[in-house]
């Protein structure tokens, strides 16, 4: 088994000393930012993010994993203690969790949702190994044609999961993609949409987008909510022994079994996050269960199931950004930007020439899998004591903290303008509900996406049918046209059996 | 209504940016629309979008809820905006640790009032010392 040896080579390099003291410490920022309120994976790593640009690849990645893996388990952390989601992907934990605590089970709450998410992580790593490879093999045969074509599903695909606002989520998308175009034209050096301005020849880094939708754009909108005088519940501060029965154990122990698959495929699944995944095998369970009646009232099962598809999603969504560049969410992208600000391509020469980091990867999803697990578990009451934190401290820190993660990454005031620009039209896109997963996605690929487009045409010397002459360019078109489409006349069959 | 101002704003930008796109200098080498194709479907992209989004606005009336609007939250968000602006106007020119320190405090003020003025003074020393700390002496980044 080749395999198997490989992953142990990336299980060295994970316990290289520095190595895991940074996933350890990944782990625990990811959990605390994760458990803030309104603080979610993605607005984590865009803050973190160019805290591991003096890091080694291997580490900045192993590093970013673990923020990513901290951050989902402690996302619910806020859903169960506050009912105050930390992200999308924790609503679905409100649902039961919250309720729990209130009945006076925070502690089994906590502990349930650590449990199941170590099982989902941990199966979805297996199933994340077995697949890389063969994955990568696949994307050998692609040409740039064929990039083109996957880089438009994920991209349509990402923009239509926005339910019932395909045409804000395009929108959305063709933002980020005009972000993308700002700068010299790599292939002809022409400059474009630079307004004579020489700091945009370089063209707008995606990490500014990232923390100033995610970062500065999340603190506007929670200066918001603090201003209409929301967010200032106390927070319970003493926990027993946070520990499940043996009761409830039997009563989450299918659910978490049945809700990893799920969560996985939704993940490898470009555009549906980890909001879908939770929702949806939440849905699977209440619909599956002999007294749904139990559920929204603090049912154990209704908060394991979308906490172990949550993590799933998360590990699902890392395997076509490792293994194919096509980064599955947005938290996602922002990773695969991390990959490309080190310069390396992402697919099967990664795993190949660079083993230390596809392996490292791999491994460091099991490591972080164990720690984040046991940050949760036995140091569970410990660290939620920091939700304590009033939000009137956190947000300007916050704030503080974007600009300066901007400034490491150019050494440049000029970012900090731009910085404030993204902030704005974050908190605009949030106001007019306009989704921001597909801006980043975009604004990360973007250029390849158009390089892709190019390299095609140039080719075929600028015939478009080039497009449409392999099976898989094809294949992948007719999928994004349908993923355009599924959502509107599903909408207008939904609204035809109303009539009736 | 909310959505019809935005259709029509996005309708507009759609226009601009392809005419943009258009005028776009054409390649010195290769083919000449080469760096044009891309942001000309995409305005066009754009453009489209605006119009099925003032086509939807226009077809639903559906009520939108009003949302409590506070005064108190808007002004703490523009003073904040200003107080980003003034810290990326200063920051070269005064230096990391002064221009932090009175951001961060600015900011602190802004939301917690002043009586607790002390505690935002404190805060913005630790944080302006411990940034400036990790920047200069870990990462050996030099802060201006």
């Amino acid at each position: 088994m080749a395999m198997l040896e490989y992953l142990m080579y990336g299980f060295k390099v994970v316990f290289i000393p520095s190595n895991f003291l940074w996933l350890t410490l990944g782990c625990f920022l990811g959990t605390v930012i994760g458990m803030l309120p309104g603080l979610g994976p993605a607005t984590g790593i865009a803050l973190l993010l160019p805290l591991t640009f003096v890091m080694k690849p291997e580490t900045a990645l192993i590093t970013m994993c673990a923020i990513f893996y901290g951050a989902m388990f402690g996302g619910s952390r806020s859903s169960i203690l506050l009912n105050i989601p930390g992200d999308g992907s924790a609503v679905a934990s409100c649902f039961d969790g919250y309720p729990m605590t209130l009945k006076g089970e925070a502690e089994a709450a906590l502990a349930i949702s650590a449990i199941a998410s170590f099982i989902g992580g941990l199966i979805s790593s297996i199933a994340f190994v077995l697949l890389a490879l063969p994955l990568a093999k696949i994307a050998l045969m692609f040409g740039p044609p064929e990039y083109f074509a996957l880089m438009v599903l994920a991209l349509t695909a990402t923009a239509s999961m926005s339910e019932g606002k395909v045409l804000k989520g395009l929108l959305s998308m063709a933002l980020g993609l005009m972000v993308s175009m700002v700068g010299l034209d790599p292939q002809s050096g022409v400059s474009r949409f630079t307004f004579g301005n020489l700091e945009l020849h370089g063209g707008i880094d995606f990490v500014v987008v990232i923390i100033g939708i995610y970062g500065l754009g999340e603190v506007f909108k929670n200066l918001e909510k603090i201003g209409r005088g929301e967010m200032l519940q106390p927070i319970k501060k003493k926990f027993g022994k946070i520990w499940i029965t043996k009761e409830q154990w039997k009563r989450s122990f299918i659910p978490i079994l049945r809700a990893t698959p799920i969560g996985f495929l939704i993940g490898i699944l470009p555009g549906a996050g980890g909001t879908i995944a939770a929702l949806m095998s939440y849905n699977v369970e209440k619909k599956l269960s002999k007294e749904p009646e139990r559920f929204g009232k603090g049912a154990i099962e209704g908060l394991a199931a979308p906490e172990a598809a949550n993590n799933a999603c998360s590990i699902g969504a890392i395997l076509p950004t490792f293994t194919l560049g096509i980064p599955g969410s947005g938290t996602a992208a922002i990773m695969l930007g991390a990959l490309m600000i080190y310069g390396l391509q992402p697919g099967p020469l990664l795993f190949e020439f660079y083993p230390e980091i596809g392996w490292g990867v791999v491994a460091s999803l099991f490591v972080g899998n164990f720690v984040a697990a046991i940050m949760n578990l036995p140091l569970a009451g410990l660290i939620v004591r920091i939700l304590a934190i009033p939000p009137k401290i956190l947000y300007p820190l916050v704030t503080a903290l974007c600009f300066i993660g901007v400034y490491a990454i150019n050494l440049s005031v000029v970012d900090f303008y731009l910085l404030i620009l993204f902030g704005i039209l974050g908190y605009a896109m949030r106001k007019l509900e306009i989704p921001t997963a597909p801006m980043i996605l975009a604004s990360v690929v973007g250029r390849k996406f158009e390089q892709s487009f190019r390299q095609s045409l140039m080719i075929s010397g600028g015939d478009f049918s080039i497009f449409f002459k392999s099976g898989i360019s094809v294949t992948l078109l007719i999928l994004a046209v349908l993923s355009l489409v599924y959502p509107v006349i599903s909408a207008a069959v939904k609204r035809k059996r109303h009539a009736i | 209504m909310k959505d019809r101002y935005l259709s029509v704003a996005v309708l507009a930008f759609g226009v601009i940016y392809t005419i943009a796109a258009w005028n776009l200098p054409r390649a010195p080498v290769g083919n000449p629309l080469g760096p044009v194709y891309f942001p000309l479907g995409l305005g066009l992209l754009v453009t489209i979008i605006g119009f099925l989004m003032l086509l939807q606005s226009l077809k639903s009336h559906h009520e939108e809820r009003a949302h409590a609007k506070s005064g108190k939250s808007a002004f703490q968000i523009l003073a904040t905006l200003v107080l980003c602006v003034a810290y990326a106007l200063m920051f070269n020119k005064l230096g990391f640790l002064f221009s932090s320190f009175v951001f961060l405090s600015a900011l602190l003020i802004l939301l917690n009032g002043l009586r607790k003025w002390l505690m935002s003074l404190s805060i913005s020393i630790l944080y302006t010392a411990g940034v400036w700390y990790l920047f200069e002496k870990v990462f050996l980044i030099n802060l201006p």
